[in-house]
């Protein structure tokens, strides 16, 4: 940051000020924040770095900044700051404004600035849901088909689940090259080895499937077992039990549909997978969410943006109304039931897919373990550029 | 004057279970004749004190030795008038049996001769004939800005009647023709006009019947003493008519006020390239224009460069302040300015961002309230930095202002329309013109001073002569200057912690931002501080007592000016200017500006000086009552300890609070300030046999602690001259020390006196003992 002028992006601050609860601009440098912080380190000044950035609105250093994703808000810095300017906060905002600057659609950013906008984009693909499935299949079930004649697999696999997955791949791949192009190939300062694209590339696998930086969250100096104990790794591990419940589910509606329509050849592992691990998980999950943003007693849950209430609650919504279809089926409850309850699962499930994976907190699932991938990178090729020069 | 001794000893507080009582009364009658001298077991009780009333009311006493407790304790207890009983105090708990050995010959010693010493000094004590006069009771305050027209009125609140004199012709001062200032009461966050109050205030002066106010005028010379000051008042020059006006005045409030620093000096920072650079004041004076002009608060500041509203603008901070090369010290009221500034900005150019580059904020107090405010707006941008370099762009009209050293981790670039330098305040306390006469004059003193012990006592005086020229404020006809002396960087206070308003010149008190730089609600407070000085002033000198330090003291120095020498010691030394002198050099004392230190004493080589209980000769009988075993043994060095009633000699009673020993080879004379000492009681202890000299005094320099300014210092220098006497006199240099003390530094007492007696006891005993 050597001699830049100093561009103040007015407007920033604004959108910054809107998207979320902090008082940055109480902020009067102390580092207290960066102080406490678990995972802050002396290269990577974090949330104080941010506070003053986002203070002075500077959109070109925060648009490259990947640090608010290496911060998993365990809230020490909001505790501490002697201005109560929440820096906790401030790193979840600028995850919001994060999320609409790699968005080149401009989707993002209106949903985040506005709840109406969010109700009724959902409302919009729920409607599209029901246009579609009409089309397809009508609105009512044929007297007397069995369910694989009324709601055809292929259908919702060739008309649904794939241009879904090809949607979602594209508008999340594109965001992902942008943040690259803006955190990595931006930083003039750093040459990364093409090798080192492949050598990191467990560290992204790593942190996606175990979150464990959110362990790190807490460096008393317990043993791991009582912490366990205590509590202190509730938070995480029920986090890491709804992603990975999420993304069985996912997987297994994507490739494996057959398998919830109908009995089939591996009738245990899918009990087992699906029924009660996954199900349990999301439902689990995302109530003790819910309990977590109510009580507001911890930091990390003290504010919620509407689209942290709209996700978490789609969330719950879908698996519900999964589980119930999933038991309709089961149970061989009238085909005419089934048809009703799958519609109005789907038209739970899509909007969260299309509004709240690209454009939303869902987002988050690719960005965080991108986003430690690349610092890794830079870090690597850094120390990499030091050895040779010296 | 009938000399009717009377001795009393206390043996309560356990001064009679550690020392021969008998033997200590019966050795006080041998050696001082008193008409009484009884032992009590409680002399501070009711029975104690009747004994005493009953002796003097029969027994017609009227010199009382109370050895008890020590001078500073059971004041009230032991309060007889002054006028008609000297009343001497010993020391026999703190300095005697609370740190020496109980039942010791030593210890036995060490009480007899300070009963001896207190016996032989109430004898010569005179008693004080204060100087009672029939004194102007007039208060004279020299400006009427904020702190000048609270002054007025609270004085008149107080019953004095009050001259007020402005240079302008209108009062109110500095702010009264601005445009804003910040809320003057909590919660201290909007700002508010500045007219509102200060009209109010300014109304209530000019309608005052006890408030006589001279408008566009200045005071011409300043002659005289506390409560009869003759003040000369000129009228601006230009009016041909205007004769200089007289007023006898009784006390001077000087709330001068302050001018902005010399923004020419500020280049480095870019003044000058561009009109768009301006300093603080310069802002203010385009708001109230702004608004002056329109009637109205809607207007929007526009850069004087081309005309158009400003869309950015830079806030330096500190700039030329807290800066060796500029002024090193913070004015207080910058950071409160700019913050208030960069408000109205914002409020006037709704678009424009405004950028604060500081070393520190300092708002202190409830005015934090205002920054959190002023934070919280999200187009005030603070940094903390240092800003290397202002340059102008020409061809874009934009100024580029280099910042180092930020808190975004590097260097950075801010570019900007208008650029505004908060620069500080200088105290309007006088102009230095330094003509040829006193440059020499000075550099001749500074060359002397390298030269010897003689010319060192003159150097000490040079920064007086050099403050000779300032001038332009009260211009006193004093022998010492025309100004009051500046503590640093032209305030012209004494010592602003221990006495806050107290010049260097009695009955004239800086207030306002002219003592230290103050903004106008803590001026507000000021004035009334300096008012209460300068009542307690004309109270005090009109009852012929003393100001501060030494309240009360009715005695004054008295000149035997037929054997005057007129060496002019005593004119260039008093601390306080008191005394001026004649054609020939001979004083001319002025005891209502007399603090009663008796640094004139001290100076004095002819001894002509002398307060009726405290002189050369007082002292000196005290020094040769005391009884110097011929005996070579360690046991009975004798060590002369003179020390500073106002430091040292508490500090030796905490010693004793807190019974921790002393060497019993010591006796403490207790002196109004080292300066007060003559060499003459140097050459009384020697030749009595003193072994040799400790002298604890207060810490001087810059940081000084002498409750007289220079007192201690004066000491030091005196000793320069005094060695060469005592190597003339074939004795080691090493008899005599001083030793800066503070009250606080109590605990190094035992290992100073252990130190300074181990010396001379390797020195040996003094040659002249016996002779």
């Amino acid at each position: 940051m050597k001699n830049t002028v100093i561009k103040t992006d007015n407007e920033l601050i604004e959108y910054i000020n809107e998207v979320g609860e902090s008082n940055f601009k109480k902020c009067f440098q102390c580092g207290t924040c960066s102080a406490v912080c678990p995972l802050s380190t002396e290269d990577r000044p974090f949330p104080r770095k941010e506070m003053i950035l986002a203070g002075w609105g500077m959109k070109e250093q925060l648009v490259s900044d990947l640090d608010p994703w290496l911060c998993y808000y365990c809230g020490e810095c909001s505790k501490n700051c002697p201005r109560k300017a929440e820096p906790g906060e401030l790193m979840m905002s600028l995850r919001r404004f994060l999320i609409s600057a790699y968005d080149w659609t401009g989707i993002s950013k209106i949903l985040y600035k506005s709840k109406y906008a969010e109700y009724i984009a959902i409302l919009i693909v729920a409607l599209g849901v029901l246009i579609e499935w009409a089309v397809l299949f009508g609105l009512h079930p044929a007297a007397g088909a069995t369910l694989e004649q009324a709601v055809s697999p292929d259908k919702i696999d060739y008309f649904f689940d794939w241009p879904i997955t090809v949607f979602l791949g594209v508008m999340l791949t594109s965001f992902i090259y942008n943040m690259f192009r803006k955190t990595v190939l931006s930083d003039r300062g750093v040459k990364i080895p093409l090798k080192l694209y492949f050598t990191e590339g467990w560290s992204l696998m790593f942190n996606f499937f175990t979150q464990y930086r959110y362990a790190k969250c807490d460096d008393s100096e317990e043993s791991s077992s009582k912490k366990l104990a205590t509590g202190k790794y509730n938070f995480w591990l029920t986090h890491l039990f709804l992603v990975i419940s999420y993304v069985i589910l996912f997987v297994g509606i994507v490739f494996f549909l057959d398998w919830f329509q109908a009995e089939n050849s591996l009738p245990y592992l899918h009990i087992i997978l699906f029924d009660y691990f996954a199900s349990i998980g999301l439902i689990f999950g995302t109530v003790y969410f819910v309990i977590k943003r109510l009580t507001k007693k911890i930091e990390r849950s003290k504010f919620s943006h509407h689209t942290d209430w709209m996700f978490v609650i789609l969330l719950f919504l879908t698996g519900v109304s999964g589980i119930i279809l999933r038991a309709a089926i089961v149970y061989n409850f009238p085909v005419s039931s089934i048809f009703y309850i799958y519609i109005v699962h789907l038209m739970i499930l899509f909007p969260m897919l299309v509004i709240e994976v690209p454009f939303s907190k869902w987002s988050h699932l690719a960005y965080r373990p991108v986003a430690i991938y690349f610092a890794n990178l830079k870090e690597k090729a850094k120390s990499l550029n030091n050895v040779e020069i010296s | 004057m009938d000399n009717n001794l009377g001795i009393y000893i206390c043996s309560g507080c356990d001064i009679g279970k550690n020392l021969n009582m008998e033997r200590l009364v019966n050795t006080a009658k041998d050696s001082s004749k008193p008409v009484v001298c009884v032992s009590h077991e409680f002399l501070c009780g009711p029975e104690g004190v009747n004994l005493i009333k009953n002796d003097i009311s029969e027994k017609k006493i009227n010199k009382l030795v109370i050895a008890a407790c020590s001078m500073r304790a059971k004041q009230d207890v032991f309060n007889f008038d002054p006028l008609s009983i000297h009343t001497e105090r010993v020391n026999l708990r703190e300095h005697v049996i609370w740190i020496s050995l109980p039942n010791d010959n030593n210890t036995q010693l060490l009480a007899e001769d300070y009963v001896n010493m207190g016996a032989s000094r109430a004898k010569k004590a005179a008693f004080p004939e204060p100087l009672i006069q029939d004194l102007n009771k007039t208060v004279l305050v020299v400006g009427g800005g904020v702190t000048g027209l609270n002054a007025a009125i609270n004085s008149a609140k107080a019953g004095y009647d009050v001259v007020l004199v402005e240079k302008k012709s209108n009062l109110g001062g500095f702010p009264y023709s601005k445009y804003k200032k910040w809320e003057t009461n909590p919660p201290f966050d909007k700002n508010i006009w500045i007219k509102e109050g200060l009209d109010g205030l300014i109304n209530t002066v000019e309608n005052s019947k006890k408030i006589k106010i001279y408008k566009n005028s200045k005071i011409k010379s300043v002659s005289g003493a506390p409560g009869k000051f003759n003040v000369g008042i000129e009228p601006e020059a230009g009016d041909s008519k205007a004769e200089v006006i007289n007023e006898t005045i009784g006390a001077i409030v000087v709330a001068t006020g302050w001018k902005p620093y010399d923004a020419k000096k500020l280049d480095y920072l870019g003044y000058g390239l561009t009109p768009d650079i301006l300093t603080n004041v310069e802002l203010e004076e385009l708001y109230s224009e702004l608004s002056e002009k329109g009637k109205t608060e809607s207007f929007a500041v526009k850069r004087k460069s081309n005309g158009e509203a400003v869309k950015s603008i830079a806030f330096i901070q500190c700039a030329g302040s807290r800066d060796p090369d500029h002024l090193p010290y913070c004015s207080t009221v910058c950071c409160m300015s700019s913050l208030k500034e960069a408000a109205l900005i914002r409020k006037n150019n709704p678009n424009a961002n405004v950028y604060i580059i500081y070393k520190d904020i300092r708002t202190l107090g409830e005015y934090e309230n205002f920054y959190r405010k002023m934070q919280n707006d999200e187009g005030i941008f603070m940094v903390k930095g240092i800003v290397s370099g202002v340059s102008y762009d020409e061809g874009n009209n934009i100024i580029d202002v280099k910042v180092k050293d930020t808190l975004f981790g590097g260097d950075m670039d801010l570019n900007v329309e208008m650029v505004v330098l908060a620069s500080g305040m200088v105290p309007n306390s006088g102009e230095t013109i330094l003509n040829q006469d006193i440059k020499l004059e000075v550099n001749a003193k500074a060359e002397a001073a390298t030269a010897g012990a003689e010319a060192a006592c003159a150097a000490v005086n040079s920064g007086v002569s050099a403050q000779i020229n300032k001038s332009g404020i009260l211009n006193l006809a004093y022998r010492q200057g025309k100004e009051m002396p500046e503590l640093a960087y032209g305030f012209p206070d004494s010592n602003f912690i221990c006495f806050p308003y107290e010049s260097r010149r009695t009955g004239i008190y800086p207030a306002g931002s002219v003592r230290m730089p103050l903004d106008t609600v803590f001026s507000v407070d000021d004035a009334k501080g300096a008012v209460l000085k300068a009542v307690q002033c004309i109270r005090q000198t009109s009852k012929g007592k003393a100001v501060h330090p030494r309240s009360n003291d009715m005695t004054y120095p008295f000149f035997d000016l037929p054997r005057c020498t007129q060496c002019k010691r005593c004119t260039e030394e008093c601390p306080f200017g008191a005394i001026d002198e004649d054609e020939k050099g001979t004083p001319k004392p002025n005891p209502e500006r007399c603090r009663r230190c008796g640094v004139c004493m001290g100076a004095c080589p002819v001894r002509i000086i002398s307060f009726k209980n405290y002189s050369p000769d007082i002292i000196g009988s005290m020094i040769k009552s005391l009884y110097i075993p011929e005996d070579p043994t360690d046991e009975n060095y004798r060590i002369l300890v003179f020390a500073c009633e106002n430091d040292a000699y508490p500090a030796l009673d905490i010693l004793g609070l807190n019974k921790i020993n002393l060497s019993s080879n010591i006796r403490v004379v207790p002196v109004r300030c080292l300066g007060s000492i003559n060499n003459v009681w140097y050459a009384d202890a020697l030749s009595k046999g003193i072994d040799g000299i400790l002298l604890l005094g207060c810490k001087f320099g810059d940081d000084y602690q002498c409750h007289f300014v220079k007192g201690s210092e004066l000491a030091s220098y005196r000793m320069i001259n005094l060695k060469e006497t005592l190597t003339r006199l074939v004795l080691e240099e090493e008899r005599v020390r001083q030793v800066q003390l503070e009250y606080t530094d109590y605990m190094k007492l035992p290992e100073i006196v252990e130190d300074f007696v181990s010396k001379v006891k390797s020195l040996g005993p003094n040659p002249y003992k016996g002779f």
